[in-house]
């Protein structure tokens, strides 16, 4: 409903990234001085949906009316100019600087001839931490300040901006609870002076500490927008939860046999040690909400100390863990970061695809065996190429993954860590890795997964490890034998049903 | 619809935009050209002295595009040239008999420097740029404490034939860049360490994660850039003889020239020796050229760097091209 004190309408936004309808003609809609909460899984579309609404990415279609203006938003100065500013969750600081000056950095005050006018912007700051209620020393550097201090900042720096609409990403996940109540307090208060501000969270518990309205998202669509006062924490779960399944996930023909990896993880903030094992033929997730922690646990397997963790294969026990040990003792592990380090992007296929073989099972020549290994990969997975002399990078982002993969097979690992196998590819390809997954399963390898697909994760997991703040609070056993709602709820800490 | 031609067309444009491809098409080009502005300079005798003036930048650019290719940069490499150019006269006091002594002391500091750098680089995460010069200090350093400020002694018998003389029709000193080019195509091209460099200069994390020892390999590529340098500058002493400090030390900004020149990507991961030898030769008979339009020293650098511009602006509108 459009009415005067309609701030912000976002009308069938629409977006594609190569053949992935992220998008799906959104409609989002916030009146003045509303706190809104917007929820969803990942993968959701919350993040596109908000990129675009800062003018960090353009729509491929819809429109945007801004204070019952039709607006054009193609720039981050664009959405700055309009009073739209949004606070990510590493907020964009400068720890280098003081705090007076990142909250000017950009608009900074002169005076004439061009020489800094340092007491107007720290008195300027000082009014403006003083009507926030907060107490921080504004001459600090911001390295020295603590996260909930740090935010604090970059809240200061949007109101500068004289914000109308703050969107604010994963606002507490660096906060103690005091400090979340700090927040919200403050929040709550913006409210009262006409701002509004979009809350981006997975914790669902909190929205009903200070917003007043929740949108929840799913597939690329805003699937419900109710107050607060109508929801409760199950129902959201539902409305979250309920995607429509795309993919077809393979049929499992033999069961686990014996335990060939176990692995225990210490951190030391957390309470409880995380272990657990993994046996022949399994395919083993550890499922989590963003930044619950499960990642983290993945890549200490690959990469971590004797300190933090105890990792055995096949009741070996292996002291020093880095990459090339790993992959000698039979683990591999593929990087949710494709471009970072999953490839050498301007290299060759063909250099990509032998580049394991080559390190761990060559002499000092490269013989004409790792040609073969390259086109056998290449035919075993149909990776799509003009040439194996292309570089990586003219490659489709399914190919790219499936080079990504493909490569361990020369190994023949026993163990594949998989963090996100399918990120950011299409369908089809999709179908094919789960295939491949599958059927390496069934030759006796053991898979441990981190996805934040919920349904990916429920169609390939032998056995799901739900992860919640840094521990493994659930365990469900048997593939398929969790809904995604009940999975979901055992992610957002629900304990009960 | 793949058709014969359509093939056919998509090699040729590949062949076109191939860096290796550009640069000794532009090498060729620029043969050509000195043919018709001065007819009679393309003889084999002329042309062959002109290639052994270029030796030892040749052979130090090879140890560059090593180095370049990981993501690095040696600039001590004239130091390190000039090191050997004059300990070798000064150690062997102009006897061969001395010569085994004074090639271990060369070969001792100059691994001791490759190691400095490599470990810099590898273990410190020091830039590249930073360390490399820092080396280049110390070496000059000690060499003019060694020879006290004045270049002293001529090459040994030994040495100065191979700088000097043929073996069937070439160039001593020519057949042995051609050795070491060949041996680092050959190392780049078709061996485990070869694959390492390339991947290191591409994407260290990615090399990593797949169990390349990073460290090392970068530890390696240093120490054979310096040993390079050290061949190289016992070729230029076998060349002049004389030991002298009169000569400029750019050997540094030339091996860099000819390594890009040849289409090694100056940020690591691609190009490779091949290219850098058509780098080398063209901007040798560039200078040429020039000297016999009877033009500077000044404008002699004028024009190199005009060249390295354009190349590299061709280079870079292929980049935008592809990425079309």
């Amino acid at each position: 409903m459009v009415n005067s004190s309609t701030l912000l309408d976002m009308k069938k936004i629409r977006k594609s990234f190569s053949n992935n309808l992220v998008l799906n003609d959104v409609n989002f809609s916030c009146r003045n001085g509303e706190i809104r909460a917007l929820v969803g899984s990942n993968g959701a579309g919350k993040s596109t949906l908000l990129k675009i609404l800062i003018g960090a990415l353009s729509a491929d279609g819809g429109e945007i009316f801004f204070n019952s203006n039709h607006v054009k938003i193609n720039s981050v100065n664009d959405a700055r100019e309009l009073g739209i500013a949004m606070i990510f969750q590493d907020f964009n600081l400068f720890p280098y600087h003081r705090v007076y000056e990142n909250v000017y950095i950009g608009r900074e005050l002169h005076k004439k001839g061009g020489i800094l006018a340092v007491s107007q912007m720290r008195d300027g700051v000082a009014d403006l931490l003083k009507k926030m209620d907060v107490q921080i020393d504004i001459d600090a550097y911001v390295r020295n300040l603590n996260l909930a201090e740090q935010q604090m900042v970059a809240i200061a720096k949007a109101l500068l901006g004289q914000a109308k609409l703050l969107i604010m990403d994963e606002p507490t996940a660096p906060l103690s609870t005091k400090e979340a109540l700090h927040l919200f307090n403050i929040l709550k208060d913006l409210k009262n002076h006409g701002v509004t501000v979009i809350l981006v969270t997975h914790r669902i518990s909190e929205i009903f500490q200070v917003a007043d309205v929740v949108s929840v998202m799913r597939d690329g669509k805003i699937v419900e927008t109710l107050p607060i006062s109508e929801v409760n924490e199950s129902m959201v779960a539902s409305l979250m939860a309920g995607r429509s399944i795309d993919a077809i996930f393979p049929e499992r023909k033999i069961s686990p046999g014996k335990k060939i990896f176990s692995y225990s993880y210490r951190d030391e903030k957390i309470k409880e040690p995380v272990e657990f094992a993994i046996r022949e033929g399994e395919t083993v997730s550890l499922f989590g909400l963003e930044g619950q922690g499960q990642r983290k646990i993945l890549r200490s397997i690959f990469m971590g100390s004797h300190k933090d963790g105890a990792l055995l294969i096949h009741d070996k026990s292996i002291e020093r863990r880095n990459p090339k040990i790993l992959i000698r003792s039979g683990v591999v592990f593929i990087s949710d970061d494709r471009v970072g380090e999953g490839l050498t992007f301007n290299l060759p296929i063909l250099q990509n695809l032998i580049m394991p073989y080559v390190e761990h099972r060559m002499g000092v020549i490269i013989k004409r065996k790792a040609k073969v290994i390259s086109n056998d990969i290449i035919k075993q997975l149909n990776i799509v190429l003009r040439s194996p002399l292309q570089k990586v990078s003219m490659l489709s982002g399914g190919n790219q993954q499936k080079v990504a993969l493909g490569k361990w097979l020369s190994l023949k690992p026993r163990i594949m860590l998989l963090d996100e196998p399918t990120k950011g590819i299409d369908v089809n390809t999709k179908s094919q890795i789960y295939d491949l997954i599958a059927e390496l399963a069934d030759r006796g390898m053991g898979v441990l997964m981190v996805s934040s697909d919920i349904i990916e994760t429920i169609g390939m997991s032998d056995r799901i490890l739900v992860v919640y703040k840094g521990m493994i609070v659930r365990e469900f056993v048997g593939k398929g034998s969790v809904s995604e709602e009940e999975l979901l709820k055992a992610a957002m800490g629900i304990l009960e049903n | 619809m793949y058709t014969e031609r359509t093939r056919f067309l998509q090699k040729c444009k590949m062949l076109l935009l191939n860096r290796t491809f550009i640069v000794y098409g532009a090498l060729a080009f620029l043969l050509l050209l000195s043919g018709l502005l001065n007819p009679g300079s393309l003889n084999r005798r002329q042309l062959l002295l002109l290639i052994r003036q270029a030796v030892p930048v040749a052979i130090v650019s090879i140890g560059q595009t090593l180095v370049i290719l990981t993501g690095g940069i040696d600039l001590s490499v004239s130091s390190n040239l000039l090191f050997t150019f004059g300990m070798m006269p000064a150690l062997t006091y102009g006897s061969d008999s001395l010569i085994p002594q004074a090639f271990l002391v060369c070969f001792a500091w100059l691994t001791a420097i490759g190691l400095i750098n490599g470990i810099g680089v590898a273990m410190f995460g020091l830039s590249p740029l930073i360390v490399t010069l820092g080396t280049s200090s110390i070496v000059q350093g000690i060499l003019y404490l060694y020879i006290k400020g004045a270049a002293r002694g001529s090459a040994p018998p030994i040495i100065a034939y191979i700088g000097t003389e043929n073996f069937l029709g070439f160039p001593i000193s020519i057949i042995i860049w051609f050795i070491i080019a060949a041996i680092f195509v050959l190392i780049l091209q078709y061996t485990k360490l070869g694959l390492r460099i390339y991947s290191v200069g591409s994407n260290p994390s990615a090399s990593y994660l797949t169990g390349v020892p990073v460290k090392l390999t970068i530890i390696l590529v240093y120490m054979f850039s310096a040993w390079l340098c050290m061949v190289a500058g016992i070729v230029l002493i076998g060349y002049l003889k004389q030991a002298t400090l009169a000569i400029t030390p750019v050997y540094t900004l030339d091996s860099i020239a000819a390594v890009v020149l040849g289409g090694t990507k100056f940020i690591g991961g691609e190009g490779g020796v091949i290219g850098t030898i058509a780098g080398t030769l063209i901007l040798r008979f560039l200078s040429n050229l020039l000297v016999i339009f009877k033009i500077s020293y000044q404008g002699k650098q004028i024009a190199q760097g005009l060249i390295i511009l354009l190349i590299a602006g061709v280079y870079s509108g292929k980049r935008i091209q592809q990425s079309i």
